[in-house]
């Protein structure tokens, strides 16, 4: 088969990178050799993909990696992350769930705690009642004794 | 330092084990990330999301790939996502000048401004740039990691997920699509 410019046009980069079977290579080298137009068109797809060694050269802020590793301390304690805690939309409803379980069982002790003073408050209070009467009585018995006098 | 000691180390907050994650993937990431943007600025903004991403997420980090193929998902899917945000913004500022009559687009994304560099070469450049990222999103990330990153096509099937006769297609079929659009710019084609 005679190649011709179509075959080379389809195939810039597989002839470029010598990915054609052995006997299709030699068939372009030998169009190459004749034809001008794909001699140019190959040097002017080789001058594009030359620019991507370019790009890889490339080069970067010298200053990133400091830049880099400065953000990363601010961002805080990674290693309090843990599978939970990574998910954002999961945090404000346990913190507000745990704030509200922790009020009622406040709420419920603190209201135990209440009504047992109350009780003791009462008992005090009636030993005090009690002892009040246990004095007004020996007054009127000491009043009762003095009229026995 | 081994891959699972530096999760280690980051997962403890370990400022050493930071420093040898800059040290060790910061080329990696800022080239992939220029390379998928086209802006080096992006690029570098970028790369300072992308290493919080990483010690974020360290804690979900499975052993089964490695890091570095880890790291490059996290950072592909950046710098498309940067892409896309660009393409946007690029939108927006059309309608703004043609709303205010302003002298066009300024150039970003994957058609950024490349300074130091002779016109001509400049303008190839930026044609390059554009072929590159007008390719399907596939094809341009199997390219972009063979290409530019050197990456044999069993890591790009790992980073990419798919199986590596799909990789294959996808760089064929990519280097199909990128000579037929360079070919139109090639005063020799044009002749004809």
């Amino acid at each position: 088969m005679k190649m011709n410019c179509k075959f080379i046009e389809d195939n810039l980069f597989a002839i470029q990178e010598s990915l054609l079977p052995e006997a299709e290579m030699a068939q372009v080298s030998e169009h190459l050799s004749e034809c001008r137009n794909c001699q140019a068109m190959m040097s002017s797809f080789s001058s594009f993909t030359a620019l991507i060694e370019d790009e890889k050269a490339a080069g970067f802020n010298a200053f990133l990696g400091t830049r880099i590793l400065r953000k990363l301390e601010e961002h805080g304690n990674p290693a309090g992350h843990s599978g939970m805690l990574q998910l954002p939309w999961l945090q404000r409803p346990l913190m507000a769930a745990a704030l509200i379980i922790l009020a009622v069982l406040t709420g419920f002790f603190a209201g135990k705690q209440g009504g047992s003073i109350s009780r003791q408050t009462s008992r005090s209070d009636l030993y005090v009642m009690k002892s009040d009467l246990f004095i007004s009585d020996l007054n009127d018995e000491d009043k009762t004794i003095e009229l026995y006098k | 330092m081994t891959d699972t000691e530096l999760i280690r180390g980051i997962l403890g907050s370990d400022r050493e084990a930071f420093q040898y994650l800059v040290d060790k993937f910061q080329k990696q990431v800022v080239k992939t990330a220029f390379y998928f943007t086209g802006n080096m600025e992006d690029a570098e903004d970028l790369s300072q999301e992308i290493f919080l991403e990483i010690i974020d997420s360290a804690a979900s980090f499975r052993h089964s790939a490695a890091l570095s193929t880890w790291i490059y998902r996290i950072t592909v899917n950046r710098s498309l996502n940067q892409v896309k945000r660009n393409k946007r913004m690029e939108i927006f500022q059309r309608m703004g000048h043609l709303f205010t009559g302003g002298d066009g687009v300024k150039e970003a994304g994957i058609n950024a401004v490349i300074q130091d560099v002779p016109h001509e070469q400049k303008e190839k450049q930026m044609l390059l740039r554009h072929a590159v990222g007008t390719l399907p999103e596939n094809q341009r990330i199997a390219f972009v990691l063979s290409k530019y990153e050197e990456l044999s096509y069993k890591e790009i099937s790992e980073v990419m997920n798919l199986s590596l006769s799909s990789v294959e297609s996808l760089i064929h079929r990519a280097k199909l699509n990128l000579q037929k659009k360079l070919l139109v710019h090639f005063p020799e084609y044009q002749k004809k």
